[in-house]
């Protein structure tokens, strides 16, 4: 990915941060009988919005903090062929974009920089449904966001628990790697 | 098998449950000395043991509304304290950055390096380690393979099996230690305060069923709504979680199995890793790996409806081969939905109208097994 589009999707991430209905965390109450602790815990929230009750976050925080991956941001992006999603939340899309620590496969490239590319992040939970509809809306709406080709995306599946299960979703076949 | 961590797992997780229990003396009716212990410790065992509150957690639920309705999107403990206490007792929830337990801090200060905190090694970190020996015990085996075919004279295959675990162990964490030291990244300045100290950023999420099972069967769970801060009882909780309140509802199916499982003693965890619903784990995940997984099936009085819920074989066996790939065994547990919940009037009442019926499943392969 280019640094100018970079850049964009950067600002666009800050509207859509502050249009978050869920995202303002000055508004969070707290209750009597929380200790010191907790107090610090609502006082961190408030200072950066690192802890934050969308899925998209969640996810886009578990990928910072366990995974340690790097370049983060969430992504809203209109849904292409929304009526593929009525049981899905509104008439748009919820990405996440973020660098791993290497590589996720042997065979993919690096960037210029060294540095392993981009991975687009889908978060969804263990409850949706999909179809090959809803899949190639998913990829449409993407390619249309960026203006690239997305070969592969990663659905990230939140369980009430808080486990993320991360799947590849490719885009049609993929070669077979040499020496798997 | 003593546990490989070395670690005395029965201190550190003493009870199964989150909640204390107190042994009376024994009673024997002819015995009037016994009888005078046996009232003696009844009626002033909980002044003695020192007017002991029971002790009781707090949850925050968080809700999420769509165009359409509100749900419950998250149940989560958030004091140091009673995450790391609903852990050890019981192994509730999880660390929301961990793979189980809450060891996100830890394994913090570990990587950035932050003196003054040494401790334990989180479970990420030894599984990391055990990965490691394991690998070089290979290539090791491997080059002592390679160089035996040829024909040299060489001391060392005794050796690879003799080394001391341990010691390639700490060989090894000095390795990852220096690896992980090196990843620091610019994203780990938004971790510490500006005191230099490390932010609270995990909580320990509960599932619903964890939720209503620690609220309603051990009551020793306060909930409080995260909006508007209002304390949220048991049957209020099951009214959020199966807001259609249809005999089927997911939530209570869930509920149920678990509700059967903790009842019997057994610890059970999300499965979702193995495409199952539940994990029956003996004492807990550290103690050993799980035993059995857990599928859920809807069993109605209606046979023309189970016929129409019904999984096709390729999804059992698909299911199955997951599950007996990891060494466990698959248990299909039906529940018995009935007809109509409308009658009820105590959550009891309502728990009592389900019936669990299980079938163990297991591959056998006549070549194989011949027992």
């Amino acid at each position: 990915m280019s640094q100018a589009s970079n850049q964009d999707v950067g600002t666009s991430m800050m509207k859509s941060l502050n249009s978050t209905p869920t995202g303002s965390s000055s508004s969070r109450p707290k209750f009597g009988s929380q200790g010191l602790a907790d107090r610090a815990f609502n006082a961190a929230s408030a200072e950066n919005n690192l802890i934050n009750s969308d899925l998209a976050h969640r996810v886009k925080l578990n990928l910072d903090l366990q995974h340690l991956w790097t370049d983060l941001s969430v992504h809203r992006m209109p849904a292409l062929s929304p009526e593929s999603f009525k049981f899905l939340d509104a008439e748009e899309l919820v990405f996440v974009l973020g660098r791993p620590t290497d590589r996720l496969y042997a065979t993919d490239l690096y960037d210029a920089d060294g540095l392993p590319s981009h991975e687009w992040i889908l978060p969804v939970r263990t409850e949706s449904n999909w179809s090959i509809r809803r899949w190639v809306s998913v990829f449409e709406s993407l390619e249309a966001f960026t203006n690239e080709s997305i070969k592969r995306i990663l659905m990230a599946m939140y369980t009430d628990d808080s486990t993320v299960v991360y799947y590849f979703v490719h885009n049609g076949l993929i070669k077979p790697r040499k020496n798997g | 098998m003593p546990p490989k961590n070395r670690r005395n797992l029965n201190a550190l997780y003493p009870d199964s449950l989150p909640v204390k229990v107190t042994t009376l003396p024994p009673l024997i009716p002819h015995n009037p000395i016994s009888l005078c212990q046996y009232a003696y410790a009844l009626l002033l065992g909980p002044f003695i043991s020192g007017f002991k509150q029971p002790v009781r957690y707090t949850a925050s639920l968080e809700k999420t509304s769509d165009s359409v309705s509100s749900y419950v999107s998250g149940i989560f403990v958030e004091s140091e304290q009673d995450m790391q206490a609903l852990w050890r007792s019981g192994f509730f929830g999880k660390g929301s950055q961990s793979r189980s337990d809450p060891t996100w801090e830890l394994r913090v200060v570990k990587r950035l390096n932050i003196p003054g905190r040494e401790g334990m090694l989180a479970p990420e970190e030894l599984t990391a380690r055990r990965r490691e020996a394991r690998k070089r015990m290979k290539n090791e085996r491997a080059l002592a393979e390679a160089a035996t075919t040829l024909g040299r004279e060489i001391a060392a295959p005794a050796l690879i099996s003799d080394v001391a675990p341990v010691e390639i162990a700490n060989e090894k964490l000095q390795v990852a230690e220096q690896v992980m030291a090196k990843k620091a990244r610019a994203e780990d300045e938004n971790l510490l305060d500006s005191n230099g100290n490390i932010r609270r950023l995990e909580r320990l999420e509960i599932t619903p069923q964890e939720a209503f099972f620690l609220t309603y069967a051990l009551d020793v769970l306060d909930i409080y709504d995260d909006h508007t801060g209002d304390f949220v009882s048991a049957p209020h909780l099951l009214g959020l979680l199966m807001p259609d309140w249809r005999p089927d509802n997911e939530f209570i199916l869930k509920y149920v199995v678990y509700h059967h499982y903790r009842s019997h003693g057994w610890c059970i965890r999300n499965g979702v890793k193995f495409g199952v619903d539940y994990l029956l784990y003996r004492r807990g995940p550290p103690f050993s790996h799980a035993e059995y997984g857990i599928v859920i099936l809807p069993l109605y009085s209606d046979e023309r409806r189970n016929q129409d819920s019904r999984r096709d074989w390729a999804w059992i066996s698909g299911v199955n081969r997951i599950v007996g790939g990891v060494k466990k065994t698959l248990i299909m547990c039906y529940v018995e939905v009935p007809e109509c919940i409308d009658t009820w009037h105590t959550v009891e009442e309502l728990l009592k109208s389900y019936k669990v019926r299980e079938i163990s499943f297991k591959r056998w392969m006549p070549s194989r097994n011949r027992d």
